[in-house]
């Protein structure tokens, strides 16, 4: 029968397309450094606030040389000819500097956000946007919690602009570039793992130099950049209120109930149709 | 959640919006397949009741006379006639008195045979000019075959027809006799009512639009109506 | 004599189609009214606008920062827009599936607005974008983001215009003349409907679902993780008090349309959405005031916010619903039509809420619509209403059908 043939075409292209797609369905991973995350550490007791990490990111990402700062005071933000300031804070015990960037979340709100997969988790840690792909919509600019993605309204080609944590740098297995000149050797690099057993030495080793808190380790549900502080987070403008785990589960909820609503709902109204359609009489029938 | 490796939450959505789809897809076809029953029945009761509209069998190729007989020509080039299944499903089995020899000649409108039923006759005439070349012998012999196979086994007579072009030019061939067929039962159906209102029996028949009519409603009716119904029916 | 010979000759198809064409392009009824002399500059001031956006950046006409990248345009147009579209879906559902034969006249002119109202607020989300030509990237699939609501939000808009363009087509097979057309159209209505009014009830849950990532941003009295139920809701009243609305109005503008006893059967169809409204809304706001236990959001009532929240809940939402009830028992059309405009102003309240007022409420630099703005969510609403006007006055959508519809049936 025609009908019965066309709908086992129509089955058997579906399960060859969901055999092809859930083909990249993950095993579990085993611990391997090679194939994990690679992370950050910011440490803001050695940060000299010379701000030659600004210079290189520019001079790496070609971005404009940023400006000389004549008052320390201001608080800067990045924007979309900055990936990453270096900031002075007025704290307890003194200025303090502090670096602010994407933190390339382990589950990025903004890589679940976009529609077009411009920003994307990348294996290797960093997250990134793709030019080709991106429309521009700003969504990830809504969900990231701490408002990195910065959009170029001046331009009629406009990007996202963020920290890439030197991607084009990573995959080939070497260091980004903040890191890689930093004097005071504040910003250390390495794969996520080795970043928060180096991170908890520090605190152990010194615990009246630092807060006992990784920011990063739980925030956001984890990021691959971390900090550690001599005073409180909130001192160095840090978003404290920030739920401490990932902001795509916010959605899951919403998202896992599309799929039974599709189905459901359709069978539901088929139902209530036939249960309110009036009695035909025989003599009537059309 | 794993914190050193990625891991996405949403990785098996591709998949199940696919399986959505794949879900209306076949849902249409599964519910008309469902619905359908009900229509294929439902469509079978208005066949049915239609078909006794289209009589059972209107086959091409055959010329039909306003008077409800049919002629086609054979390969052989002698013509068959015959009676169609109008007029036998209302008539019922009847009996036949050819005036025609074999041999004679006939003219077009020239009566060429009696039908009888109950001592009510029927006059029937010639639908083509031509020679009378044989009678249909076995109708003698078995009267039920005409009303059973009124198109092939039941022909009334050949004919080799002296000017069929012409003559058949006149009746109606095809589509139009569909046409004639439907408008001759429309008048049927009023002649029936108009003719039954005296002494109208309950279940006899059934006259609403769209309504069966039962075989053989003319048998039980008067002489009257069956000279009207030759008058109305069988003129040519 | 000749008018005889120019009947007998045949007309040529392509004459006839060409002439068909021409007569419906001419302008019907008067050119100079109040409205088209608003609102043609406006139109103009706002394409010149649009130019703009395209030749030298979003930022060139819109006042959107950093912190608050989503605007006037998607907050009014795209947010608020579809939830006024909702009457669309709730009232097919009414028709088809529950089968309230009472509401079957104004079905068409709903749907067709319906359908005029996510056509041109698609449009307006592509001025909005930042590369939009990019779009076909989602629908052709380099990359879908599948774990993303706008995804879903944006396929379910493609998919729910296509269903409202079929349940509305047998209205252009009339048009048309095309009666085999039109008997093959109706036959998918039910599908279509079964199609939209799923599309729909997603999409509107989809519209709060945006939000539900911006936990941090958007004010506790309005962030909930049941902004998506919240918005199906409203969008259910929402739809029916701009379908009370707009049905006032055409009743006046269209006044040649309607034969005299629809003016009698529109009466008892604004009855019966007004009693839908009250309904809903009473379940809206109870369900707002378990919300609001819920997040213990009391200490936040001293607040401006808060002042704002209670003008929003007391104000726009129980207080036309009683509006609504009590229309009931006067039996006062005036006061459904007051009702439903204060229910409106408090949909577009609560939408602002939201993505606007409530968005980023205590970042330094708060954001205000540009001029620039305003003009272009105009223009793009008045080209809507040209549009309407244009298609109700040459196609069956408010008068009856053609005669031969019903041979048909």
């Amino acid at each position: 029968m025609g009908i019965n043939r066309r709908n086992f075409f129509k089955v058997l292209g579906a399960t060859g397309m969901t055999l092809s797609v859930g083909g990249r369905l993950a095993a579990a991973p085993e611990e391997n450094p090679e194939t994990e995350f690679k992370a950050m550490l910011y440490d803001a007791t050695r940060c000299l606030g010379c701000r030659g990490c600004e210079f290189d990111c520019a001079f790496e990402n070609d971005l404009p040389e940023p400006e000389m700062v004549e008052d320390e005071t201001i608080i800067r933000r990045t924007d979309s000819t900055r990936r990453s300031v270096i900031n002075m804070h007025e704290t307890s015990i003194g200025p303090v500097y502090a670096k602010d960037q994407c933190m390339h979340c382990n589950d990025p709100a903004c890589a679940s956000a976009c529609l077009t997969n411009a920003m994307k988790k990348t294996p290797e840690g960093p997250v990134t946007w793709d030019g080709e792909k991106c429309m521009g919509c700003r969504y990830c600019m809504i969900s990231c919690p701490f408002d990195v993605p910065k959009f170029e309204y001046e331009s009629t080609n406009p990007k996202i602009v963020k920290c890439t944590m030197c991607f084009h740098l990573v995959k080939e297995g070497e260091m980004p570039t903040c890191a890689f000149n930093c004097p005071g050797m504040a910003i250390t690099f390495g794969s996520r793992r080795e970043i928060i057993k180096e991170a908890r030495k520090r605190i152990h080793e010194n615990p009246d130099k630092y807060v006992d808190h990784i920011y990063g380790e739980h925030e956001a549900g984890g990021t691959c950049w971390m900090y550690l502080s001599p005073v409180p987070f909130e001192e160095l403008g840090f978003n404290t209120r920030v739920k401490q785990k990932s902001y795509p589960e916010l959605t899951k909820g919403f998202i896992s109930a599309i799929a039974p609503v599709d189905i459901l709902l359709p069978a539901f109204l088929l139902g209530i149709h036939e249960a309110t359609k009036p009695k035909k009489n025989k003599e009537e029938e059309k | 959640m794993n914190d050193f490796v990625y891991h996405d939450i949403f990785a098996t959505k591709g998949i199940e919006y696919i399986l959505t789809i794949v879900f209306f897809l076949i849902l249409i076809p599964f519910w008309l397949l469902l619905r359908n029953k009900e229509k294929i029945a439902n469509s079978i009761k208005r066949g049915i009741v239609s078909l006794s509209e289209k009589v059972k069998q209107i086959p091409m190729g055959i010329y039909y006379a306003n008077n409800h007989t049919w002629s086609y020509m054979q390969k052989s080039g002698v013509a068959l006639v015959g009676l169609d299944d109008f007029l036998l499903h209302l008539t019922g089995g009847i009996a036949i008195n050819f005036f025609k020899k074999e041999g004679e000649s006939l003219k077009q409108g020239e009566p060429m045979a009696e039908i009888e039923k109950d001592g009510k006759k029927l006059m029937i005439y010639a639908p083509i000019s031509g020679l009378m070349v044989e009678a249909n012998n076995t109708l003698l012999a078995d009267s039920s075959v005409i009303t059973e196979d009124p198109y092939e086994q039941g022909w009334m007579c050949c004919i080799e027809p002296t000017n069929w072009k012409a003559e058949t030019n006149q009746l109606y061939f095809a589509r139009e006799a569909q046409v004639w067929m439907q408008k001759e039962f429309v008048k049927l159906k009023d002649f029936l009512s108009a003719a039954s209102l005296p002494e109208a029996k309950p279940g006899m028949i059934v006259l609403q639009d769209g309504g069966e009519i039962i075989s053989e409603s003319l048998a039980p009716m008067p002489e009257e109506t069956w000279k009207g119904f030759q008058k109305e029916f069988l003129s040519l | 004599m000749s008018q005889d010979i120019a009947f007998s000759l045949p007309a040529s198809k392509k004459n006839k189609t060409w002439q068909f064409i021409l007569n419906e392009l001419k302008p019907k009824g008067k050119i100079f009214t109040p409205f088209n002399i608003i609102s043609f500059p406006v139109i103009m001031v706002g394409l010149y606008i649009i130019y703009l956006r395209f030749s030298e950046g979003l930022g060139a006409v819109t006042n959107l920062t950093q912190d608050v990248p989503w605007g006037l345009w998607i907050s009014f147009d795209v947010v608020t827009g579809v939830a006024f579209a909702g009457g669309a879906y709730v009232l097919v559902f009414m028709v088809y599936i529950l089968n309230m034969k009472k509401y079957y006249p104004i079905a068409r002119v709903t749907v067709l607005n319906g359908f005029l109202a996510y056509f041109f607020y698609s449009i307006a989300l592509l001025l909005d974008l930042g590369r939009p030509l990019h779009i076909i990237n989602v629908i052709i699939g380099n990359d879908y983001g599948v774990s993303s609501v706008l995804f879903l939000v944006g396929w379910h808009f493609l998919l729910y215009m296509l269903a409202l363009l079929l349940e509305f087509s047998p209205a252009i097979a009339e048009w048309l003349n095309a009666k085999k057309l039109r008997k093959f159209l109706a036959g998918m209505t039910l599908a279509a409907v079964i199609f939209g009014i799923t599309l729909s009830v997603l999409h509107q849950a989809g519209i709060g679902a945006l939000y539900l990532m911006a936990v941090d941003k958007i004010h506790p009295l309005w962030y909930s993780p049941y902004m998506p139920l919240m918005f199906v809701v409203s969008s259910v009243f929402a739809g029916m008090a701009l379908v009370i609305l707009e049905g006032s109005i055409s009743k006046r503008v269209f006044a040649d349309q309607f034969t005299g006893d629809m003016h009698h059967s529109h009466n008892d169809i604004l009855r019966g959405l007004a009693k839908i409204c009250a309904v809903t809304m009473f379940v809206y706001f109870f369900m707002m005031v378990i919300i609001f236990v819920h997040q213990q959001n009391f200490a936040y009532l001293g607040t401006p916010m808060g002042t704002l929240y209670l003008v929003e809940m007391l104000g726009f939402v129980l207080f036309p619903m009683f509006l609504f009830y009590y229309s009931h028992k006067v039996n006062s059309i005036l006061l459904i039509k007051v009702a439903s405009v204060i229910t409106i102003l408090g949909i577009l309240l609560n939408r602002m809420n939201v993505t606007i007022i409530g968005f980023r409420w205590e970042a330094a630099e708060r954001y205000f619509p540009s001029w620039q703005e305003f003009i272009v969510t105009l223009t793009i609403i008045f080209i809507e209403i040209w549009v309407f006007r244009w298609i109700v006055r040459r196609l069956p959508v408010i008068r009856k059908s053609p005669n031969w519809v019903k041979e048909l049936h």
